[in-house]
């Protein structure tokens, strides 16, 4: 659990850039920190792990305030992955992915079979990769490691600045996909900067907004897609945050039950498509009515056009 | 191929040494070469005791400049150093930029005849490119793994050892191998104190206009110029396998 306790962050010059703010991230919790260029959102995320020092305010870490720990015990305890991946360039993937382990001094052989299965929980074969050197992997490979590297020494806490910002659109969908199903294998509480409002629905269990160093709203995607709380949310959030709503729903939420008609000859949509993508299908087809599939193949329900005016 | 460079290199130092120990192999050769020289070959001291003269006095003067020159980049580039960076890197260009034959005199009031005048005109004079490449590898190691090191919880000196060092080092021996190569020539001109070394033949030799004996003081000075140069690249490839 991480605690924000009326923290504050100027500079000399009396730019602030972060102003009074309090916030909880629960324990195994994904808290999304999003807002526009120089809403501090990275400041906060530094502050976490002493990168940055508050003006005001504490922070507390599993209940203790971190700045009465040593900031270098700190750091060894909370993974950390960044937008410029930084990889060492020296060092194999495998070295890599074992430099907190080194660090406290954990043996050789516990170490590498860690390594070996983090790379493999990341998606990356350590046969193959484990002994190249970080330039002769992808852009999204090299994420991929960072995100093995920051989880090496078990950290309760993970911090991620813009992870996926630096790689092309379908490498990034791809990354988070993967990251979701990583996610509910370690159940590590995670702070998450994005600017990326799709990204931050997506996969954030709540998503924190921010705009001049001060928080505009902080609850769940569904939430803030319903009832932004102000102008500035709902201008960020964009005029189609509706439909963003709707990739949120399962499908299943909408259709009608009782198929009364099925086998009848029409377009079909599995059950674990959203509400979005039904939409789209509905739109192809020109309006008429769509069956939705379980994976079995059966027939669960209906829905058409007219299921959505009667949006929950 | 990286092999057998790897085992070249050895077989190159020693039929070096064989070719500089071979007196009468150099005694012909020169004679044929210049049939007119009455003493085409230097005769006061082997040539192999030149190599020897000459290796010890430019060893140390290398020596010398690694124990003080990487210390004192790294310190340069520690925030309790930072602020003497710009007077360190201009203190060794001007080190550079005195001629060494030009310090020699100077030293020779202080330090008298001898090796430790000739040891340490040289000093001066190599000292620039290893702080210079030591500087700029160390300044130039890349942001985000520095980040991603203070990040990982690394200290200071973790930070140091396992990343900032290792990573400079293409520039580091790349500095320290033009210092090793500069010295090597330039401990030519140490017989102008009351020294040993190839440089022995060659000023003897241009002032009796003997030829014969600056060829033989030259060339094997170029000939350990070369294969210093060759083994720090095969060192260097050696220790940053991670840039090919």
């Amino acid at each position: 659990m991480i605690e924000f306790i009326g923290v504050s962050k100027s500079y000399n010059a009396g730019t602030v850039i972060l102003n009074d703010i309090s916030l909880t991230v629960e324990r195994g919790e994904l808290v999304i920190l999003i807002g526009p260029s120089g809403c501090g959102k990275s400041t906060l995320l530094r502050l976490v792990n002493r990168m940055i020092a508050p003006s005001s305010g504490q922070i507390l870490i599993g209940g203790k305030d971190s700045a009465l720990l040593d900031p270098v015990e700190l750091r060894r305890g909370i993974g950390y992955v960044i937008q410029s991946i930084g990889l060492f360039p020296h060092m194999t993937i495998f070295e890599n992915v074992e430099v907190v382990p080194s660090i406290l001094g954990t043996q050789k052989a516990e170490r590498r079979s860690r390594a070996e299965s983090l790379l493999h929980t990341v998606g990356l074969e350590p046969g193959v990769y484990g002994s190249r050197y970080p330039r002769a992997l992808s852009g999204g490979q090299q994420q991929r490691v960072g995100i093995a590297r920051a989880l090496a020494a078990d950290p309760d806490v993970m911090l991620m600045d813009e992870p996926f910002s630096a790689v092309d659109p379908i490498t990034r969908g791809g990354l988070q996909d993967e990251f979701l199903r990583i996610k509910t294998e370690i159940n590590k509480t995670i702070v998450f900067v994005t600017h990326d409002i799709d990204e931050a629905i997506k996969i954030g269990d709540r998503v924190c907004v921010l705009n001049a160093g001060a928080v505009q709203q902080f609850d769940t995607p569904e939430a803030l897609l319903r009832a932004p709380a102000n102008d500035f949310v709902a201008s960020f959030l964009g005029e189609d945050r509706e439909l963003k709503r709707l990739s949120l729903m399962p499908v299943t939420a909408l259709m009608r039950i009782p198929p009364s008609n099925a086998g009848e000859a029409r377009g079909q949509v599995l059950a674990s498509s959203s509400a979005r993508d039904a939409l789209s299908q509905l739109m192809g087809a020109s309006g008429r009515e769509l069956n939705v599939m379980d994976v079995a193949g059966n027939v669960i329900g209906l829905i058409a056009m007219s299921d959505y005016g009667r949006n929950p | 191929m990286t092999l057998a460079r790897a085992a070249l290199l050895p077989v190159l130092w020693v039929a070096a040494f064989a070719l500089f120990a071979w007196q009468d192999g150099w005694r012909l050769a020169l004679t044929a070469l210049f049939p007119n020289s009455r003493n085409p070959v230097f005769e006061r001291a082997t040539l192999l005791e030149l190599v020897g003269q000459h290796l010890a006095i430019a060893g140390l003067a290398s020596v010398l400049v690694l124990i003080v020159g990487l210390p004192l980049a790294v310190w340069a580039t520690r925030p309790s150093g930072r602020p003497f960076l710009p007077l360190i890197a201009n203190t060794v260009s001007i080190g550079q930029t005195f001629p060494p034959t030009a310090v020699l005199f100077l030293m020779l009031p202080i330090l008298g005849f001898g090796a430790q005048a000739a040891v340490l005109a040289l000093f001066l004079y190599g000292l620039l490119p290893t702080v210079s490449g030591a500087l700029q590898g160390l300044e130039t190691v890349p942001a985000d793994a520095l980040e991603a090191g203070i990040g990982s919880g690394m200290s200071e000196r973790q930070r140091l050892l396992r990343l900032e060092l290792p990573l400079a080092l293409p520039s580091l021996l790349a500095g320290v191998r033009t210092t090793l190569i500069l010295v090597m020539a330039t401990t030519t001109i140490a017989p102008l104190v009351g020294t040993g070394g190839l440089g022995v033949p060659i000023i003897g030799g241009l002032g009796n206009d003997n030829l014969a004996q600056v060829l033989q003081g030259a060339l094997p000075v170029a000939m350990l110029a070369l294969l210093t140069d060759y083994s720090m690249r095969t060192l260097e490839r050696r220790l940053t396998p991670w840039r090919s």
